[in-house]
């Protein structure tokens, strides 16, 4: 009677299964935050996304809003050669060099022309684009997870170009030429593979 | 002993609490509301919708009601078209189009009233016929597509009125210029994943 009992209690409440997820997450919701969290889970996209930020705001007007600009839609095109498969040599080392790159531009004040600052952000979005990219086929809803890596990348520029506004106080330009240093020595980091 | 089993039992009910849910899951719901979610669920026509509500208000709604009312009877027959289930696989144009509009919004080109109206035409038209739901006839699919059509207008509506709005300011404009880039940007990715699937 009593094992009974316990049959009774165990149908019951195998009876309340949930459904079992093969994948973390699905559909639309899961291939946008798939996409989303793809830039900001990659420290090494978080630094030269920042990095891009910080140099537009170091820059000031037109520069601050151009090269967030410029970024997403050459990123656009480096992801679309990463979905057709088109080869880029040294993907990793790339991204790696834009944080390099980007973080000493800020580090050293540099003042370029605005199309050479457009050129060198340009260059590496391929980079960062080609690695996203090369992701999306396998993506639950592939329009969901571009949209979600293109804001999440917008967001973390954003986030640059709200600390590097402190350079309008003279403390602040040394804080936002500091994080540019400690963006390239972190660059390097991941380059030398110490980080 | 009874008692301690109903116990039991009433114990391992409580264990395994299921998901409640404040909203009804899009399968199931009215086909009215499911229409009207559609525009919304699918990220394509989203797109496209911002794309041209932020354009459109970008160069000032009030001078472009002619694009506003074109666009209302653009929808309006794509949607009739859909109910006579014209069209194929438009999402790809659909897409197309977003990318173009978000450039347009980027480089802040300055399109004449009727250009506008063109483009809005064209988008209005695109999102019509690409709303039927494929499992649905009959009366349900009529009163989908009528949820469709309202929850096209509206979300054309929200960013128009955003980017009428907000575009005093210099970082206002900058900031629609900055939502075309990552709407051309999205867009074109998508359409490079359609371009290798067919």
């Amino acid at each position: 009677m009593k094992h009974f009992r316990f049959m009774t209690i165990g149908a019951i409440v195998l009876t309340f299964a949930g459904a079992a997820s093969a994948h973390e997450s699905a559909g639309i919701a899961g291939g946008f935050i798939s996409g989303f969290l793809h830039p900001i889970l990659g420290w090494d996209h978080v630094v030269a996304m920042v990095a891009v930020g910080l140099w537009g705001a170091f820059l000031g007007s037109p520069a601050i809003w151009i090269l967030p600009v410029v970024f997403p839609l050459v990123m656009a095109f480096g992801g679309a050669l990463g979905v057709m498969g088109v080869p880029i040599p040294a993907v990793e080392t790339g991204i790696a060099a834009s944080a390099v790159v980007l973080g000493a531009m800020v580090a050293i004040a540099a003042r370029p022309p605005i199309w050479v600052a457009a050129l060198i952000v340009g260059v590496f979005a391929i980079f960062h684009g080609h690695a996203h990219g090369t992701e999306l086929p396998n993506a639950a809803s592939p329009l969901a997870y571009s949209i979600g890596f293109v804001i999440s990348t917008g967001l973390l520029h954003l986030s640059g170009i709200a600390f590097g506004l402190l350079v309008r106080w003279p403390a602040g330009k040394i804080a936002v030429r500091a994080a540019g240093g400690a963006i390239a020595l972190a660059g390097i980091g991941f380059l030398t593979g110490a980080v | 002993m009874i008692n301690s089993s109903r116990a039991l039992v009433f114990w391992a009910l409580l264990a395994i609490p299921q998901l409640g849910l404040a909203h009804s899951p899009i399968e199931g719901i009215d086909k009215f509301y499911s229409g009207l979610l559609h525009p919304a669920f699918v990220p394509a026509h989203l797109l496209l919708l911002l794309a041209l509500g932020l354009f459109i208000g970008q160069r000032g709604a009030k001078d472009n009601e002619l694009a506003i009312l074109v666009f209302s009877v653009a929808v309006t027959v794509g949607l009739i078209a859909a109910w006579f289930s014209i069209g194929g696989e438009i999402e790809v144009l659909i897409l197309g189009v977003a990318a173009s509009v978000g450039i347009l919004i980027l480089a802040s080109f300055s399109a004449g009233r009727y250009w506008c109206a063109l483009i809005a035409a064209l988008a209005g038209l695109l999102l019509g016929m690409d709303s039927a739901q494929d499992t649905l006839s009959g009366k349900e699919k009529f009163v989908s597509l009528l949820g469709s059509g309202l929850g096209i207008y509206l979300l054309f509506l929200y960013p128009l009125a955003l980017a009428d709005t907000f575009n005093k300011k210099f970082w206002q404009t900058i900031g629609v210029r900055v939502f075309g880039s990552w709407i051309a940007a999205s867009s074109l990715l998508v359409l490079a994943l359609s371009y290798l699937s067919v």
